[in-house]
């Protein structure tokens, strides 16, 4: 009888633990997320803006994760070069007709 | 698909037509009862026997134990849980088919257990060979093979996996799974060469484990047995939590969790029925699934059937169908159970058929 009980409680005890990790390490993951993404999208607008004002054609975000994480499709005026390589561009002339260029659709590889 | 969640949903979405939802629904529900009853009662009665707890305490601690552990982060907890029982069950099992296999005489003992403990049972085409293959083979396999096409667990599945990956993980799924059966069949036809005669049949893997081995190698079995039931029992608490989409509008996280939690009370109620058999319980679950079989192919096919169709179809198998198969499985005839478990799956899919060529040529 011992061992049948001991065996029941082992198997809740590593079950409860295991599906009570994953569920905190998934909150934890997401709170980081939502900080992180926070952060990482006040600094791309604020650059974003910041270049359209000046009339740039670059726009550099440093952190790729961004895009990893977060991005499905984000159109941005010409920032070829700031494209990660997990990303295919498709140009098009600018159907606004803005003086600066080509606006760049970046589609994450996952959804081509 | 947007209301493609549950193969209710999707099949409400391709015919929109509530009846064809309805019907879907009330065999997914059953199913759900009739499986997680199936193993309430396989798993209470081992558990029963070794710890001398009553059988119904014992259905009830089961189905605690599963609840507790699944209201966590439903369909990923069971997906995780899954995957340690699965790691506990291949090495249990395939540990039990080789050592057994060794101290039962060798694969001489194998071959000799192939044909039974009576030896009637070596061919096929024997009058034994035959009652086994229409009397349980057959019915098992239409049962496993309708699981893909007529269970929301494997359907629930198929959207937790990445589109790409599908059918790599559903092969490797099947392959895994295939081991368990057929290492523990292997300890059966290893425990038939011995002669070795059951006292209880219904526990006649725990019998043979204990004669085989020294006693430590019940703690392995039974970590195996808990967790090839209970993971069941918990991908069924997850199905159902998905169906309460279907039944409940403005569905949440509290209705889903009384949904599961109802689903482990009728559990716990069909466990309980005096008299019932895991054989009986598991084969009719299975017949149950094959009901709605055919349809759903046909719709998932791309041909063109019409909603009156398909639940006239259903119920047809469902009244006709399963009430044959019901007596055969109850009183023991094979050739029941075979026209059972036949007409059960083929009804459904001609009457849809037939009814669906019949509206339009009158349309």
């Amino acid at each position: 009888m011992n061992y049948t009980i001991f065996v029941l409680v082992a198997y809740l005890v590593i079950m409860l633990a295991a599906t009570v990790l994953m569920t905190k390490r998934e909150k934890q993951h997401r709170e980081i997320l939502c900080r992180e993404s926070e952060y990482e999208l006040g600094c791309d607008v604020t650059e974003h803006s910041g270049h359209m004002d000046l009339g740039a054609g670059i726009i550099y975000i440093d952190r790729e994760r961004i895009y990893q994480r977060l991005c499905r499709a984000l159109l941005v005026s010409g920032s070829k070069c700031a494209v990660p390589y997990y990303f295919h561009t498709v140009c098009k002339a600018d159907p606004e007709g803005n003086a600066r260029g080509h606006n760049i659709i970046r589609i994450h590889e996952s959804e081509v | 698909m947007p209301e493609g969640i549950t193969l209710s949903g999707y099949m409400n979405q391709k015919y929109e037509s509530k009846a064809v939802k309805n019907v879907y629904l009330f065999q997914l529900g059953a199913l759900s009862i009739l499986s997680t009853g199936v193993q309430l009662l396989a798993g209470s009665k081992i558990l029963s026997l070794l710890t001398g707890i009553p059988f119904w305490v014992m259905t009830i601690i089961m189905a605690v134990i599963a609840y507790s552990y699944s209201q966590f982060s439903g369909i990923k907890a069971s997906i995780l849980t899954d995957s340690i029982q699965m790691v506990f069950m291949l090495i249990a099992t395939v540990g039990f088919a080789i050592f057994g296999i060794k101290n039962g005489g060798g694969s001489g003992t194998v071959i000799t257990g192939l044909g039974g403990i009576t030896g009637d049972s070596a061919s096929l085409f024997s009058a034994r060979g035959l009652e086994i293959f229409l009397g349980f083979g057959l019915p098992t396999a239409i049962g496993l093979i309708s699981g893909p096409f007529g269970d929301q667990n494997f359907w629930q599945r198929v959207f937790s996996v990445d589109k790409a990956r599908i059918g790599r993980s559903f092969l490797l799924g099947a392959i895994l799974f295939g081991i368990v059966p057929l290492s523990m069949g292997i300890l059966g036809f290893v425990g038939a060469g011995m002669g070795y005669a059951a006292a209880d049949t219904s526990v006649i893997n725990f019998e043979l484990i204990s004669a085989l081995f020294p006693a430590w190698a019940v703690v392995p079995f039974l970590f195996m047995l808990v967790s090839g039931l209970l993971s069941t029992i918990d991908s069924n608490l997850c199905a159902m939590s998905s169906l309460t989409t279907d039944i409940v509008k403005n569905n949440t996280v509290g209705k889903s969790k009384l949904a599961m939690a109802l689903l482990l009370v009728a559990g716990i109620a069909v466990a309980n029925i005096p008299g019932l058999t895991v054989t009986h319980l598991f084969l009719m679950y299975g017949t149950l699934r094959a009901s709605t079989l055919l349809p759903t192919v046909f719709t998932l096919k791309g041909i063109r059937l019409e909603s009156k169709g398909v639940v006239v179809g259903i119920i047809c198998a469902m009244v006709v169908g399963l009430p044959i198969f019901a007596y055969g499985n109850i009183f023991g005839i094979a050739a029941y159970k075979t026209a059972g478990s036949i007409i059960t799956v083929l009804l459904s899919g001609i009457v849809a058929l037939a009814l669906s060529r019949k509206a339009r040529c009158s349309a």
